[in-house]
């Protein structure tokens, strides 16, 4: 094992994560090489001293602080619409679409509504010729049916004296 | 993935279990406060932070997946908190105490204390407490993805396929990170090792 080969495994060595034979490898080469084992030294107690600072710790109270918290944020967030789970990222492309639709329907309706008025209006205006005019006068058609289409009913006497002369 | 009790604890926190929440934040506050506080060097602030993690924890938990472990979800929500922490700070700087103040009169920087000469030598504590000191302003030193995959493995002794995931890199990147943040912390400290 060379010096860099050594010292690519300090980490492990130091995390406890060499298997015997490795740990066994580096452990000869730091004991043969003042370098290696200088190195070795300086990055364990790097390290010793890192983890040796000791840990702050939260406030006694803190648990109920967040606790506390959680409530506040519950009350703030808006009621959940039960009865159509929208996903939250839908829901403004959902909005818009449907405040779309309503703005569509109301354009529409405001447009027939006002053709509505046009068709009133020049009914009003031209009411007398209105009132004029046959509108029955397609009914003749209906009133002469007699004439286009004769019934065809039998006349039994008349069948009889064809059947007289015939003979 | 092997059975983790807080994958458990945090499935029924999805479901608005409150209490499965309050144990989480009762064994998990220290951890957190602590990886916090040695990124940003405010207790106060950190603790702040620390709150506004488990609520957002509480606020997310309908996004959780059980696809890894609680810690691997909880300390990506700390990391971009911290994050976020130092790019606000870095928004808006603030006057340091620590700052050296400036001479009226030449405009040359004045040392906020004053050496005395006639004092005594530091005693045992004094030196610890200049080590700590130097400790601390090796790691604030350190690139940020190394200083939090330093403190993932110190204060949560997190496994480095674990890390990986919260530093989201591969596990040869994060093992790199480990080992160039602790070089750096060597070198940095290597005048107060030697006796």
């Amino acid at each position: 094992m060379n010096c860099t080969e050594c010292q690519v495994e300090f980490d492990r060595l130091l995390d406890g994560r060499l298997d015997a034979p490795a740990g066994e490898l580096v452990r000869q080469h730091l004991a043969d090489c003042p370098g290696c084992a200088a190195a070795w030294r300086d990055y364990e107690v790097a390290w010793a001293v890192f983890a040796s600072l000791p840990e702050v710790e939260p406030s006694s109270n803190f648990v109920a602080r967040v606790m506390n918290q959680i409530d506040r944020v519950e009350r703030e967030m808006p009621a959940r619409v039960w009865f159509f789970p929208v996903p939250r990222r839908w829901l403004a492309p959902a909005v818009a679409a449907v405040m779309l639709l309503a703005a569509g329907a109301g354009v529409w309706m405001k447009a027939q509504h006002e053709a509505d008025q046009v068709v009133s209006q020049e009914l009003a205006a031209n009411l007398p010729v209105v009132q004029h005019l046959d509108l029955l006068k397609d009914f003749d058609i209906i009133a002469d049916l007699d004439r286009i289409a004769p019934q065809q009913e039998h006349d039994p006497i008349e069948e009889m004296l064809n059947a007289l002369w015939n003979s | 993935m092997p059975f983790d009790p807080d994958t458990e604890l945090m499935l029924k926190v999805r479901r608005g279990n409150r209490a499965a929440f309050e144990a989480l934040v009762a064994k998990y506050q220290r951890p957190v406060i602590n990886t916090i506080f040695r990124s940003i060097g405010d207790l106060a602030e950190a603790e702040d932070l620390t709150q506004n993690v488990f609520v957002q924890v509480w606020r997310v938990r309908g996004r959780y997946k059980p696809t890894a472990k609680f810690s691997t979800w909880l300390f990506t929500i700390v990391r971009n908190t911290c994050l976020n922490e130092v790019r606000r700070r870095a928004r808006h700087p603030a006057d340091s105490l620590d700052k050296p103040v400036t001479d009226a009169a030449d405009g040359s920087e004045l040392p906020w204390q004053i050496p005395d000469q006639q004092a005594k030598p530091p005693n045992e504590e004094a030196l610890a407490a200049e080590l700590r000191k130097r400790v601390d302003a090796a790691l604030a030193a350190l690139p940020e993805a190394q200083r939090t995959a330093m403190l993932l493995l110190r204060h949560q002794n997190m496994p480095y396929e674990e890390i990986a995931k919260v530093m989201r890199c591969s596990l040869s990147a994060t093992k790199s990170l480990i080992h160039r943040a602790r070089e750096m912390l060597r070198d940095q400290l290597k005048p107060y090792l030697r006796p």
